[in-house]
């Protein structure tokens, strides 16, 4: 169990602020309001990470699970970042 | 659903919710308990001082009292809050010069009618201390080690409602009395975790947006922010308020007038008020304050005391929606956005998911004894685990609640003493539990010398303070009698579940020797 849950805990808080961060670069609201969504979801996001690391065959997998959101999640930031 | 996936997060359920099990009821006690710590310092402290009658001082007199013969570092902080309902005296925290490692702040309880200094704020700690064990367990980075403890409870409803989503509506109401021991357990087990779900969910999500926002706000800073924390701080709501010291002595300051204006403008008492700055030209007032009329509307504003300037307002013609919506979360989590009903509601309730870790905690047990490949010591140490961090931890309240009440405030180490009775208790307990075969009546004693020290308590005050509470309840103070119909009415509670549970106990002891005796008599006849 705990090979699944170091990547349950840092990889899905990773996964939770790239996600933030997109939602603050997507959503077309003031700054403050942006700032109270993405606070609001990203706990959630994060634990959806735990449900999907925890269902995995095993840390590995968990792992790739990880990575493979996060990898798309990064690219997003980038682009808005580099715009 | 899939098989293999409810097996999983079965596991990783019961692993995660066994792990935390024991902070997660510590947390859900103390803060139940906590949900009254105003009315618990006032029970703790308002016996002790006959309440004046008059008209009160003004503020600007209050700090002058405040700061009189005492080293005050005015390029600090001077922080006032106003008496209320449950806390009739002023609270002034003095910033003073220090050394390192010393109180950087004197703490102290004015009389609002005579401006006498009646206490320090911290000689009734017994509440804070409950609070405090409730989000940080008092000890040094303990907010974070609850922010994750409270991630793996959000972690175990989500999951819970996995495994639960098919039977969630049907076997709502289930609960089968007559079955045998596990199908009772599960059954409590389901029954308090739908019915408290959406109180469990608000809960999870406001506790980790209290302990854990760190994180995101870090993040946030590097990432958006380039590192500029304070231009993250002001679009969060969050002024810095940093006037310069301009050594000049203010004069003819309007403090009260100020505090008058204010009061005219919300039509509501500002509750905080405090200080940067005091005496200088400079001085800056921020005052905050909160109207009860409304759901979650607070204001706060800074002015300039020289020309009363405002250096910022925040109100609900100038919003901030992160400072709203926190507010928002935060009067839901603390439940004091309605009347005392309410928090009773949230106190049954916090009591009710207390159950849920408990029986969380006997479902793997009892899981646990019936596999072939069991560890004998493992079973002992979460049997002991789950004794000690419930029925220590009530016990240990319970301790501390006395003590509060029996050492005079005379004695200057009052709040440390309180505090030492809770941790021997804990020592003396976790001493105990081994060579206690019994758990359950173990835990039936607990409960019973809890229940014992709480109804003791009550009598302790009529003995000590017999008179004054009388005289409180004449000028309309009821709180310190409320407090005790309260803590009667949890004894009441121990002391039936303790019978409860030494008298089962009890009984299945007595059936077993009668079949014991049956046997042997049978065996006798049979050899006759």
């Amino acid at each position: 169990m705990w090979a699944k849950s170091i990547p349950a805990i840092f990889g899905g808080c990773l996964v939770s602020v790239s996600i933030m961060l997109n939602l603050n670069y997507l959503l077309p609201t003031a700054v403050d309001t942006r700032l109270f969504i993405g606070l609001l979801c990203a706990f959630p996001l994060w634990i959806i990470m735990m449900v999907y690391c925890y269902v995995s065959d095993g840390g590995k997998q968990a792992w790739k699970r990880c990575f493979s959101v996060l990898l798309l999640s990064v690219c997003l930031n980038a682009i808005f970042v580099m715009r | 659903m899939k098989k293999e996936f409810l097996k999983r997060i079965t596991d990783a359920h019961s692993w995660l919710g066994l792990i935390i099990s024991g902070l997660l009821f510590i947390v859900f006690f103390a803060g139940s308990i906590a949900l009254f710590r105003a009315e618990i310092t006032q029970w703790s402290m308002q016996p002790h001082f006959e309440p004046s009658r008059g008209a009160p001082l003004p503020v600007s007199q209050i700090l002058e009292i405040a700061i009189k013969d005492r080293a005050f570092e005015p390029k600090e902080h001077l922080t006032l809050v106003k008496p209320s309902k449950h806390s009739p005296y002023y609270k002034v925290y003095v910033d003073v010069e220090h050394e390192p490692g010393q109180e950087d702040h004197d703490a102290l309880l004015i009389d609002p009618i005579t401006g006498e200094i009646i206490a320090s704020v911290d000689d009734f700690y017994l509440a804070n201390f409950i609070y405090e064990l409730h989000y940080d367990l008092n000890i040094p980075a303990g907010s974070y080690i609850i922010g994750f403890i409270t991630l793996f409870f959000f972690f175990a409803i989500i999951s819970g409602i996995f495994m639960h989503a098919r039977k969630l509506f049907s076997n709502f109401f289930k609960y089968r009395a007559q079955k045998q021991k596990r199908s009772q357990l599960l059954d409590m087990h389901n029954v308090v975790g739908v019915m408290s779900l959406p109180f469990t969910i608000m809960y999870a999500i406001s506790g980790l947006i209290f302990n854990l926002v760190i994180i995101y706000q870090i993040a946030f800073a590097v990432i958006l922010y380039k590192g500029d924390q304070q231009a993250l701080l002001d679009d969060a709501g969050y002024q810095a308020i940093e006037p310069k010291w301009t050594n000049t002595p203010w004069e003819n300051p309007k403090v009260d007038q100020i505090l008058q204006n204010i009061k005219a403008k919300y039509k509501s008492e500002p509750s905080l008020i405090r200080f940067y700055n005091y005496g200088d030209n400079s001085a800056v007032m921020q005052i905050r304050g909160e109207i009860q009329s409304e759901f979650a509307y607070r204001y706060e504003t800074a002015i300039t005391v020289s020309n009363q300037q405002a250096l910022y307002i925040k109100d609900n013609n100038n919003p901030n929606t992160l400072v709203k919506g926190l507010y928002v979360i935060s009067r839901l989590h603390f439940g004091d956005y309605a009347g005392l009903d309410l928090r009773i509601l949230y106190f049954i309730l916090g009591l009710g998911v207390c159950a849920l870790i408990v029986t969380g905690n006997l479902l793997w047990i009892e899981k646990r004894s019936k596999q072939r490949n069991h560890s004998v010591k493992t079973l002992a140490f979460v049997n002991n685990f789950t004794l000690w961090s419930t029925g220590g931890v009530v016990l240990a309240t319970a301790v501390a609640f006395i003590t509060e009440r029996v050492i005079p405030i005379t004695f200057s180490q009052r709040p440390d003493y309180m505090v030492y009775s809770f941790i021997v208790t804990l020592v003396i307990v976790a001493c105990l539990l081994p060579v206690n075969k019994n758990k359950k009546v173990f835990l039936g004693y607990l409960l019973k010398i809890s229940g014992i020290i709480l109804l003791s308590v009550v009598i302790l005050d009529w003995l000590m303070f017999g008179f004054v509470i009388l005289e409180l309840w004449q000028q309309e103070i009821k709180t310190v009698i409320a407090t005790e119909i309260g803590l009667i009415s949890v004894a009441g509670l121990f002391i039936y579940a303790s019978n409860k549970l030494i008298h089962h106990r009890k009984k299945i002891q007595e059936n077993n020797e009668n079949n014991e005796n049956n046997e042997n008599d049978a065996l006798l006849v049979s050899q006759n």
